[in-house]
């Protein structure tokens, strides 16, 4: 590995004020970061590890909502009883994220500042809408994760600025959340398609909908189009078709090694139709199921 | 250079290491416990994991600046000289060990595994599992040595390989 420094920030101000100096890079669980210092795609002088400043770290819960630190490992969100029971969604693609060993040391502050367009907390994130709480040296301030990201490993962070809190509305007991990921290999690889749906159901009518999509567009996004659709409506099989066809049209895939941007098109259609129906299958709806 | 203290296998060390250096490095080239494997160096074999605070992580994606205070286990803290760990000796008797270099990886997961689901199906196995790769078993006699080892564990014994 080419050489640099190691510094411990004991507070955000210290950290702040380290990052000024060139090529310095903030050090969380350092998953993607040794990665790419060992490939010397990039040469950082200085790694200023957060892991230590107080109030970085841990999940509470509140009645609509959840702060999350971003220094908090995938893994403990992974397995967070409260998590699983009241942000099932997250929980769920924080699973599929690396192996063990990864996501005890991979945070989800890392998982989104890394940006990749594949960032496996972001869809179920981005269907929780999540507000980053960033701070830099001009002061602290909310940004709906939606206009965080600009590109591929490109976000809105600009002269240090730290992400310091994720705020998360915790949605309603009668929401049904699914992730589902697709990768080359089923564990430990990247997704080339990742897809959250997130409805809120009130008496068999979608009162609320959200969609997260992953690895099929320069940044994870969402579609409001399709979600304005399901919204205020009863699910029926037409519904699911047009909601899918939908979200198929607005993603933006390219071809790489994992998949054409034909087939990544076409697995989103699919993955859209399937979530949709298997969150049928969960509500109860006045007809009956879904003909 | 720094001076790194942390408690290895039990034992306190204080050692010079490089802002550079991976745990994995200072583990295999200062201390000289080669148990523990480089097979990719980024995090994708799971030839490295080791127990750091308890929890299983790859020590090839760990500084070394990282673990000052911290507690670190290695394969070679399992078992002691005249006597195999209990899960090594489950590797052995069911034949899960070919060339053997993934094998410490395997091990220290399946104490992981077992301290937190000490009765696992063979799906939870191989799910906790899939950051180690093997080139020569082709797994089955993994989970078989997994299975056996988590049973032998039970209060009421038994597991035996096939
Ligand atoms: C074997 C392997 C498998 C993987 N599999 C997956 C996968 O399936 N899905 C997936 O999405 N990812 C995967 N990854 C990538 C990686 O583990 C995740 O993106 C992880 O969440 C990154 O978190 P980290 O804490 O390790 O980030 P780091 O590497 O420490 O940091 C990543 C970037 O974010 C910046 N940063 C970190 N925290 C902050 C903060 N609070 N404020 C400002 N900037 C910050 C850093 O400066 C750096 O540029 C994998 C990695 C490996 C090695
Ligand atoms: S050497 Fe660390 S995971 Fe392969
Ligand atoms: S026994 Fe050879 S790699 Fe597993």
């Amino acid at each position: 590995m080419n050489s640099f420094r190691y510094q411990k920030a004991g507070n955000i101000s210290e950290a702040l004020k380290w990052s000024k100096e060139s090529q310095a890079y903030y050090l969380a669980g350092g998953t993607d970061l040794l990665g790419k210092i060992k490939t010397e795609r990039i040469k950082p002088s200085v790694l200023i590890d957060l892991k230590k400043i107080p109030g970085l770290r841990g999940i509470s819960f509140y009645d609509d909502r959840a702060e999350i630190g971003p220094l908090t490992t995938i893994r403990e969100i992974e397995i967070s009883p409260q998590v699983k029971e009241r942000l099932p969604i997250l929980s769920s693609a924080s699973g599929k994220l690396g192996s063990v060993q990864v996501r005890n040391k991979a945070t989800i502050g890392g998982n989104i500042c890394n940006a990749a367009p594949s960032a496996e907390t972001v869809p179920a994130l981005l269907c929780l809408d999540t507000v980053a709480e960033i701070v830099g040296p001009t002061g602290v301030r909310q940004i709906p994760l939606d206009y965080f990201f600009i590109g591929p490993g490109q976000t809105i962070l600009q002269n240090g600025e730290i992400l310091r809190k994720l705020i998360v509305k915790v949605p309603p007991t009668t929401s049904r959340g699914i992730y589902h990921k697709l990768s080359v290999r089923r564990a430990m690889d990247i997704a080339f398609v990742g897809v959250a749906v997130l409805l809120e159901v009130v008496a068999g009518k979608i009162a609320h909908a959200r969609i997260g999509l992953g690895a099929v567009a320069p940044v994870p996004m969402r579609v409001p189009q399709a979600e304005n659709l399901l919204a205020g409506n009863f699910l029926s099989k037409e519904l699911i078709t047009d909601a899918a066809y939908i979200t198929a049209q607005s993603c933006q895939p390219i071809s790489d090694i994992r998949a054409s941007a034909d087939y990544r098109r076409l697995m989103v259609k699919s993955l859209i139709e399937k979530a949709l129906w298997q969150i049928s299958t969960t509500i109860e709806l006045p007809g009956g199921e879904v003909k | 250079m720094r001076q790194i203290k942390f408690r290895v296998n039990g034992v306190m060390q204080s050692i010079e290491a490089a802002d550079n250096q991976t745990l994995l490095d200072i583990l295999r080239e200062r201390l000289h416990l080669t148990g523990t494997k480089k097979g990719c160096d980024e995090g994708d074999c799971g030839a490295c994991t080791v127990l750091l605070n308890k929890q299983p992580v790859n020590s090839c994606l760990v500084l070394a600046a990282e673990v000052d205070g911290c507690e670190v286990i290695t394969i070679e803290g399992l078992a002691n000289e005249e006597k195999n760990d209990p899960i090594q000796q489950a590797f052995v008797d069911c034949g899960a060990v070919q060339c053997g270099f993934c094998t410490p990886g395997m091990v220290m997961m399946t104490h992981a595994l077992l301290e937190e689901t000490p009765n696992p199906s063979e799906e939870e196995i191989r799910n906790f599992m899939e950051g180690n790769l093997c080139r020569c078993t082709g797994y089955v006699k993994i989970v078989e040595a997994v299975q056996t080892a988590a049973a032998r564990r039970l209060p009421e014994g038994g597991g035996e390989c096939d």
